[in-house]
């Protein structure tokens, strides 16, 4: 009889465990390919030029693909028109997007939504209002929105670059500052040329931005107020000043300092104009660059013979070295998200572009040339802005040099397009 | 002359003293002999003896299904072993010690005292298959008849009671009844915590006789076809290259698939407010999707044409993602 009940029991479980049974699986590992998207032009008068404006964003970042809209089957005659996701998905769309835009009394509104075409799920839905003459700033705002709903992170469209404009014969090449939205488009000179300008850099909020400057023959750190153009000295440094970067908070400056043939880091902050020098040893010390939370600085130095990067503390304490690679290692920028520190690297007479973990890890090389130099950071850290130039003639000639973009991955290196040469990249915060 | 006689009867003097001498030797050797193979009597006898003592050590767990058992069994297989390493440790010193041969007597007595108690009598068979092992060993130290004149007498016990299999199976056949008669031993000694761990380990069981006829791997994928569902999945996986603690990232997924292969529902299990998590897990939902999207090629679909009687097993998929592989990350 136990026997029996054993059994039955046994029969019982089984017939539970079965009814409740499924399959485990573990996947690792996925494909990184652009996403295809569709996005039919938006609708409303101009709603074909927001589009493209939109969609290049995207394509540019390597994240998307955009599907040719001769593919698409389904037309939409208003947002609210529920899509036919088996339309969309004979066409391998991934995602949707598709909306209206609307002008009324010099403003432009946009309302658009975002579908999973294979969940069948509605993923965002938003609306825009921006002054019409900024219809393209509309458009990377929107672009961003795509953007950040659908990787998660956030997006960088929405932002400016301040650059070396150059022009002319190497012998006398005429160097000014300029500023572009990073699709290239609203190019305008901050500088007339007539000086020497390098390295400049957008303060946080967008209002300044500070360069090196031979203005009157003086090599000095200079700060350009970007609406009225209006420049003025930093600080009162006995020597030349060089490699400004600004701090998180935007309220002090980290500048270089070279006298008697040595180079010492500083901060000056630029509501006290109080300066205070952070590093004080007998060797080349420059390139400082505040890490996001602005607790700690990396900057490169020779002290250990050859040029490598170190970090230390926000008041100069606790130096130590990150870089133990072959070469030297120059111009290191931390990343805005903190999880790396873009560098640029000489080895065997070539420039590397590449990034190294804060904690001297996972160092690699992404990119390299004749002359890769300046990397900065767009504001989500995911893409690295700089500037690749060729090799010059005797005679001057040549030389030119160009902006890119590329994916921290090392993929999806892209040509910024500019009217003359362009150099020394410093990409700006996310306006919006 | 008188020389010669005396030299003559020296000689026959010494003859029948080196006659008397050889008888001796020959004696002497007969003796040893007779000795010595009494004494391997009494030592090839004398395991039973120790069985009796290692049937009292076996324990029994609590746990009723059957794979603890087997380890268990490997647990206590040992035992026996050490007590033959006991034996082989005895045969040196006391070969000739009559205490084994009175221990020796009393174990065949013993032996037909079992049949009154079920369960003793499996572990003394049991045991005494086992002795029959290291008597190889000595096999080939000593007669074979001899061992050969003990094996009838377990035998005769073990053939009704366990199946007539080959004679080279007699290890797991005792290690079989071993299990087997632990189990009546524990069921007749304790069937309340039985009832107990039957329920709490049901699905133990399945996996414990997965190997077997009637084991969860007959109703679950081979692991050939869980990496085929695995690689089809991961080729319609697509995510962002570079993104920050991907390698962290885990998505539990669970797929609900009709019974002709396509995907019905897909639930994530683990969402979480961190918008990277998010996308990345709307990725791997997305992912199943465009799987079930590939018709033909589709995994789940695949599973419908070549496994279709095992419905209940693949209706439910549960799916640990993890973007982060030596390939693409």
């Amino acid at each position: 009889m136990k026997k029996f009940l054993l059994v039955l029991l046994i029969v019982f479980l089984g017939c539970i465990s079965s009814s409740k049974a499924e399959i485990r699986i573990d996947v690792t590992g996925a494909q990184s390919e652009p996403l295809p998207f569709a996005m039919p032009d938006l609708i409303g008068d101009d709603g074909d030029e927001l589009t493209q404006v939109v969609v290049d964003d995207l394509e540019r970042s390597g994240l998307f693909r955009h599907i040719n809209p001769n593919a698409y089957i389904q037309k939409f005659s208003s947002i609210d028109t529920r899509p036919n996701f088996n339309d969309w998905r004979a066409i391998n769309a991934q995602a949707l997007i598709y909306g209206t835009v609307t002008e009324r009394f010099g403003k432009m509104t946009v309302a658009f939504r975002i579908y999973d075409v294979y969940a069948g799920t509605e993923l965002y839905a938003k609306s825009f209002t921006a002054d019409s003459k900024s219809w393209r700033k509309l458009a990377h705002m929107i672009a961003d929105a795509i953007y950040e709903r659908v990787t998660g992170e956030k997006g960088y469209f929405d932002t400016r670059v301040a650059f070396i404009d150059e022009r002319g014969n190497q012998m006398k090449r005429v160097k000014r500052l300029a500023i572009m939205d990073q699709d290239g488009a609203n190019l305008t000179y901050l500088t007339d040329g007539k000086d020497l300008v390098l390295t400049p850099r957008f303060s946080p909020n967008m209002k300044e931005v500070a360069y090196f400057s031979y203005k009157d023959g003086n090599p000095k750190v200079y700060l350009m107020d970007v609406n009225t153009r209006s420049s003025t000295l930093v600080g009162n440094f006995k020597g030349m000043t060089f490699a400004p970067r600004f701090s998180p908070d935007g309220k002090k400056l980290l500048i270089s300092l070279a006298r008697r043939g040595n180079s010492d880091i500083y901060t000056y902050d630029l509501a006290t104009k109080k300066q205070v020098q952070l590093t004080n040893h007998p060797s080349i010390n420059t390139s400082p660059s505040y890490s996001p939370d602005g607790k700690q600085i990396v900057f490169s130095s020779d002290r250990g013979g050859n040029q490598q990067l170190y970090i230390m503390n926000a008041d100069g304490s606790n130096a130590h070295r990150i870089s133990f690679g072959e070469g030297t290692y120059a111009t290191p920028v931390w990343s805005p998200r903190g999880d790396y520190i873009a560098f640029t690297k000489i080895r065997h007479g070539q420039f590397h572009i590449g990034v190294i973990k804060p904690d001297g890890s996972g160092e690699r090389l992404i990119t390299n040339g004749f002359l890769v130099e300046s990397p900065s950071w767009a504001p989500n850290g995911r893409v690295l802005m700089f500037y690749r130039k060729a090799p010059s003639r005797s005679d001057g000639s040549g030389g030119d040099s160009r902006l890119y973009t590329i994916d921290i991955t090392g993929y999806n290196e892209r040509q910024l397009i500019t009217p003359n040469s362009a150099s020394a990249p410093a990409w700006s915060p996310l306006l919006h | 002359m008188m020389n010669f006689y005396e030299d003559e009867h020296e000689i026959s003097r010494h003859s029948s003293c080196l006659g008397l001498s050889v008888g001796l030797h020959i004696l002497i050797l007969i003796l040893m002999c007779f000795n010595f193979a009494w004494n391997t009597d009494e030592f090839e006898k004398s395991p039973p003896a120790i069985l009796m003592v290692d049937l009292t050590k076996v324990k029994i767990d609590e746990k009723t299904n059957l794979p603890p058992l087997v380890k268990e069994v490997k647990k206590e297989t040992p035992q026996p072993q050490e007590v033959k390493k006991e034996e082989k440790k005895v045969e040196p010193k006391k070969e000739n010690k009559t205490p084994l041969v009175k221990k020796v007597e009393p174990a065949p007595k013993v032996e037909p005292q079992k049949p009154k108690e079920v369960a003793p009598k499996k572990e003394a068979v049991k045991v005494q298959e086992k002795k029959t092992e290291p008597k190889k060993e000595v096999k080939k130290k000593e007669p074979k008849k001899e061992v050969k004149k003990e094996k009838p007498k377990p035998q005769p016990k073990k053939q009704p009671k366990v199946a007539p299999k080959p004679v080279p199976k007699k290890q797991n056949q005792g290690l079989q009844s071993l299990l087997a008669s632990v189990e009546k031993v524990r069921k007749a000694a304790n069937p309340a915590p039985q009832k107990a761990a039957l329920p709490a380990s049901g699905e133990t069981v399945n996996k414990g006789i997965a190997g077997g006829t009637e084991g969860s791997l007959m109703n679950d994928l081979t692991i050939s076809e869980k990496d085929l569902i695995a690689n089809k999945i991961r080729s319609c996986w697509n995510v962002n290259a570079g993104v920050q603690d991907a390698d962290k990232m885990i998505i539990e997924v669970r797929a609900f698939i009709n019974k002709d292969g396509s995907v019905r529902e897909v639930k994530i299990l683990n969402m979480k407010q961190d918008p990277i998590f998010r996308s990345m897990a709307e990725s791997a939902k997305r992912a199943i999707y465009v799987c079930d999207a590939k018709g033909e090629d589709s995994p789940f679909r695949i599973l419908a044409n070549k496994r279709p009687n095992m419905y209940n097993s693949w209706k439910q998929i549960y799916l640990r993602m993890n973007p982060v592989d030596g390939g693409v990350y």
